[in-house]
């Protein structure tokens, strides 16, 4: 008996399943035919586009204006592709109509079939008919792109081919949840207008929920929060259909545009990521579905809604999210709480009325919305006073983190490269933590650190210190955390060193030299990444420069010797210890890459090739100087010496509690006299690993005191002289035009070199 | 067999159905009576699987019908509604059934819809009341299943085609024991059709039994007693004849005569109106109406009291 109805069940559900795709067969056609409008579509306009870029580059006079031509069909297809996407909605309408007209409930309920068989059979013979076409018309692009690539190159399109798939798994992805959420959003509901308005609610509310609980969070406790980071969060991206859309265009538009270019694209490393937290909302909300779908009764059509509740949950996110956003953009809190009482107070009476159909039962609105409110105001205290639920203070253990990125504005610390490569660097990871909690600790535990508070500041002898961080963390969970902070460069002493002794800076590092070794051969046309290089089998030429930014020649490299030089580079950073780094002498640099005494390998390249490394000679800074007459003394105005320079910041600025928003750290009103202000405090080291030195102002001639007198010890001192100064206070500092900062360490050979110049001059 | 046992059934705050006990035996054609609201068309769902009880059991062979395949494909309930095949012709509505229905007879379809003359092709919402009905109805019966649930069965047909469908299915009912449950405000067909009926009142069954027992138990008597040794008309009251064991539904005295609806056998009437000696007695045996309008008055559903006289 329990087989006979077994097999009876399994024979009711695809039974369902056919005749709900043959009762829609409609609705699959109009879908079948956006669907043959949109990609095959784009299709053809890509051979045909291709086609007309390899004339134009066989015949320079050949030029068809391909705007003009595709603009008009690429209108069509993207026309004809959302009006496909946005049938999810009508599909989903369609397949569980039963759920909210009282004519139709009895003759689907009646049938021979369990709840689970009807819906699963509803939702997957909608699904098909959503989807479906999709395949079809994906299948049919292929076939259309591989005859097309028979008779046209096709191989620049090819390259950017896996970019596209990937993001035509999102917006597969994403559809298939459009589909699901409308589902689950008709579930609650037992009537027309209730279910059509449910769609729309939760389409809306789920990312606006979201984001204004971000903005809650952002806007009650800023510190080391970063606003746009919301876009980055599957929280955000993978949780709606809007957060799907947000998450194709970035990834299409930044995403694969970084990909081509070998930038170690965010969005394409979050992919999977994406795709895994998409995939399992849109099952959760399947699951969720299925349940509310067998535990609401048949009865409940025609009600508004089937699960009152629901009501209040779209009311009280409405209410949330109003009074966030005006909150968030008003001065005055008080007077913005107000009106918002009274906006989301007209609506949810006048949204009150129509689920009621009426005003029965009516008193019990006003308490409805009151507890609402209540709770609205509730969890913005509760944000308050937990510090925005405790996100900032929140820092991932080092051992949950995947991957770390970090931007540090002002490349006298780290190349600008570094911000586009994603660590994984145990080290690295566990610096940048370490940092994250130094800086967090700062700000909640402001009282435990003691900053000195300085009096005048001298232009010539103050230099500012304060480095802008961002870091973004991939955990291992599949989340992303993003951080903003203002700090000193020494509290990134231990990261700047992880990162320069990690082997993905070696490679990173590698790969840079060789592309601008590359770049410096071809006229005009810019090749991206590393892999560029080695796929065009060009080789470069390499120039060499002084760490005062001078060149000392250069040399035309083949594509093996290219290899070989980036090969050796690589390989020496990888094998750089932390006090090789700290106390080894800059040789020479290729563009802001230093070669290092202890880099054997790359020296060993130069040398072969006779490219000489050689100390700073006088004549090297003549170029900005002239001589005074005397055979030995030379005057250079293009060189600055700073003795004793003082390092100032603004802790109490980046730190301090009452700065309640990141740009309120800047703030600077032009009449403030700064000799009496205590925000600036002495600091006693500095890091820097570059010869550019932004984060401390530029070099400016107005800080040049007078004519350097260019003397064998001070030549002494600029060869001495060095960009990478970690964690300490150099006892000077020398300027060489606006390109180089070097630091004079403080050592007993040092003070007595310094002391000696100055006794001599 | 179908069996409620102790079924509850509430919408809300609203008790539709209170504790129902009702077997409704295999092959009977069993009329649902009962005021609006009673809880009919409720027990209708609950038999077709739509509805959910609260408490109690809903069986048909013994088995529970709510998201039970096996229990719902025995069953196929036409319901108050036609708008809901609009969209379908006739031979795709057919189709749709035949699909959930495995023992469909095309040759039954076929031939039931030439006794009625319906277009196969045509979209069913270009048919008439009456034409959705007969549809449907011959659409149930192609189905072949046990149990056939009809809700206002009647509804919308003119005379010819009510005769017409009656007859189909009192066919089958006699061709294979097919059990019908109809329910209907219209108690002169169940009358015709129906050999069994049940009266709901307030979702509390007020009786279930065969109607031609239910005619022989009770009775419209109407009596004339001799007058009293002054010369006055005896003047009885409700109580003299219920103190003999009589269960009066209906009582009303206009001068000398009576006229009262009594329950029980017309022996034991008889019997109780013979120590009055009446001039006459004459007992006419009721109608099916009549029984379910006085058995709901003595339920307090008057319609003199709902109508304010």
């Amino acid at each position: 008996m329990t087989a006979t109805t077994s097999a009876a069940s399994k024979n009711f559900f695809g039974k369902r399943f056919v005749t709900d795709l043959l009762e829609n067969k409609k609705v699959l056609i109009i879908n079948a035919l956006l669907e043959l409008l949109g990609l095959p579509v784009v299709s053809i306009l890509a051979i045909v586009a291709c086609y007309i870029n390899k004339l134009e580059e066989q015949d320079t006079n050949f030029y068809v204006d391909l705007f003009v031509i595709i603009v008009p069909f690429i209108c069509v297809a993207v026309g004809a592709i959302v009006l496909s996407i946005l049938l999810g909605f009508v599909i989903a309408l369609f397949h569980f109509n039963y759920l909210y007209r009282k004519s139709i409930v009895d003759m689907h309920y009646s049938l021979p079939l369990s709840n689970t068989q009807r819906f699963f059979a509803d939702y997957l013979s909608g699904l098909a008919i959503y989807i479906v076409p999709v395949i079809i018309a994906v299948i049919l692009s292929f076939i259309i792109l591989g005859i097309g690539g028979v008779f046209v190159d096709m191989s620049e399109f090819w390259k950017v081919m896996p970019y596209i798939v990937k993001a035509g798994t999102v917006v597969i992805v994403g559809m298939m949840m459009i589909y699901t959420i409308s589902i689950f959003s008709i579930v609650f509901c037992g009537s027309t207008f209730e279910a059509i308005f449910s769609i729309l609610a939760v389409n809306t509310l789920i990312p606006a929920t979201i984001g204004c609980v971000w903005l809650a969070i952002v806007t009650t406790s800023s510190y080391g929060m970063v606003g746009e980071s919301i876009f980055y969060s599957p929280v955000f991206t993978a949780t709606s259909p809007f957060g799907a859309t947000v998450f194709f265009f970035l990834y299409l538009f930044e995403g694969v545009d970084q990909s081509m270019n070998d930038i170690g694209s965010y969005y394409d490393s979050m992919y999977i990521r994406w795709m895994i937290v998409a995939v399992v909302m849109t099952v959760l909300y399947l699951v969720a579905s299925f349940l509310l779908y067998k535990l609401r009764k048949a009865e409940s059509v025609s009600k508004p809604y089937v699960y009152k509740a629901f009501f209040y949950a779209v009311g009280a996110a409405s209410v949330f999210c109003i009074m966030s956003l005006l909150i968030a953009s008003s001065i005055n809190i008080i007077s913005a709480a107000i009106s918002g009482i009274i906006i989301c107070g007209v609506g949810w009476f006048i949204m009150e009325v129509i689920a009621r159909r009426g005003f029965k039962r009516f008193w019990t609105a006003p308490l409805g919305f009151a507890a609402v409110v209540c709770g609205v105001f509730l969890v913005c205290g509760i944000c308050k006073v937990t510090d925005g639920f405790g996100a900032p203070r929140h820092v991932p253990a080092s051992i949950s983190v995947e991957s770390v990125s970090i931007n540090v504005n002002d490349n006298s610390i780290l190349p600008y490269e570094v911000s586009e490569v994603s660590f994984r660097d145990k080290d690295v990871i566990k610096a940048v933590t370490a940092f994250n909690k130094d800086a967090v600790n700062r700000h909640f535990h402001f009282d435990d650190y003691e900053y000195t508070s300085i009096g005048r500041i001298d232009s010539e002898y103050d230099r500012y210190d304060h480095q802008s961080v961002e870091i973004t963390y991939q955990t291992i969970y599949g989340s992303t955390v993003k951080r903003d902070y203002d700090v000193m460069s020494f509290m990134l002493s231990d990261v700047a060193e992880a990162i320069l002794c990690s082997d993905e800076y070696a490679e990173m590092a590698a790969d840079e030299i060789a592309v601008a070794a590359v770049n410096a051969t071809n006229s005009g046309q810019y090749i991206g990444k590393y892999s560029a290089v080695k796929s065009a089998k060009k080789g470069g030429r390499l120039e060499i420069i002084n760490k005062l930014g001078q060149s000392e020649g250069s040399v035309s490299l083949g594509y093996d010797s290219l290899v070989k030089l980036h090969d050796a580079y690589m390989k020496d950073i990888k094998s750089m210890t932390p006090e090789q780094l700290r106390d080894g002498n800059v040789c020479c640099m290729f563009g802001q890459y230093w070669v290092l005494d202890s880099f054997d390998n790359t020296l060993d390249f130069l040398a072969e090739r006779d490219l000489s490394v050689g100390s700073i000679e006088k004549s090297d800074i003549y170029h900005g100087g002239y001589n005074s007459g005397d055979d030995d003394i030379w005057l250079a105005d293009n060189v600055d010496l700073i003795n004793s320079p003082r390092f100032y910041s603004q802790p109490k600025s980046f730190f301090g509690k009452s700065n309640e928003g990141r740009y309120s750290r800047y703030y600077y009103d032009g009449y403030t006299n700064y000799n009496d202000d205590d925000r600036y405090s002495e600091i006693d080291a500095i890091t820097s690993a570059f010869p550019n030195e932004s984060g401390r102002g530029y070099y400016s001639s107005d800080y040049v005191s007078s004519e350097v007198r260019l003397d064998d010890t001070l030549l002494i001192l600029i060869n001495k002289a060095t960009p990478i100064i970690i964690n300490e206070k150099p006892i000077a500092i020398i300027h060489y035009k606006n390109t180089s900062t070097l630091y004079i360490r403080d050592t007993v050979e040092n003070r007595e070199l310094l002391e000696k110049y100055y006794h001599d001059n | 067999m179908i069996e409620l046992k102790n079924t509850v059934k509430k919408f809300d705050s609203y008790t539709a159905l209170n504790g129902v006990d009702l077997k409704i035996e295999k092959g009977t054609a069993f009329g649902l009576l009962g005021s609006n609201g009673a809880g009919k068309s409720t027990i209708l769902r609950l038999l077709s699987g739509i509805y959910q009880q609260e408490s109690g059991e809903v069986l048909i062979d013994g088995q529970p019908v709510y998201d039970n395949v096996s229990a719902k494909q025995k069953v196929f309930f036409i319901n108050d509604e036609t708008v809901q095949f609009g969209s379908f012709t006739l031979k795709g509505l057919k189709n749709y059934y035949k699909t959930y229905y495995p023992n469909f007879s095309e040759e039954l379809f076929e031939s039931l819809r030439k006794r009625i003359n319906l277009p196969l092709n045509k979209k069913i919402n270009t048919f008439s009341k009456g034409m959705k009905r007969q549809a449907i109805v011959i659409i149930a019966l192609a189905c072949k299943t046990d149990y056939l649930l009809l809700d206002e069965a009647f509804d919308g047909l003119d005379p010819t085609m009510r005769i017409i469908v009656k007859k189909m299915l009192v066919d089958a009912m006699l061709d294979r024991q097919l059990t019908t449950i109809i329910s209907s405000h219209n108690l002169k067909e169940i009358n015709e059709v129906c050999d069994t009926a049940a009266l709901l009142h307030n979702g509390k069954i007020v009786f279930s039994r065969e109607i031609d027992s239910l005619k022989g138990e009770v009775h419209k008597i109407q009596a004339v007693f001799p007058k009293n040794a002054d010369g006055t008309p005896a003047a009885y009251l409700k109580e003299d004849f219920a103190a003999t064991g009589l269960e009066i539904l209906h009582f009303e005295r206009s001068q000398s005569i009576y006229y009262i609806i009594a329950k029980g056998d017309e022996d034991t009437v008889r019997a109780a109106f013979a120590p009055k000696e009446p001039l006459l007695l004459e007992m006419i045996p009721l109608t099916l109406e009549e029984i379910f309008i006085y058995e709901l008055e003595v339920l307090g559903y008057d319609s003199n009291d709902i109508s304010g006289k």
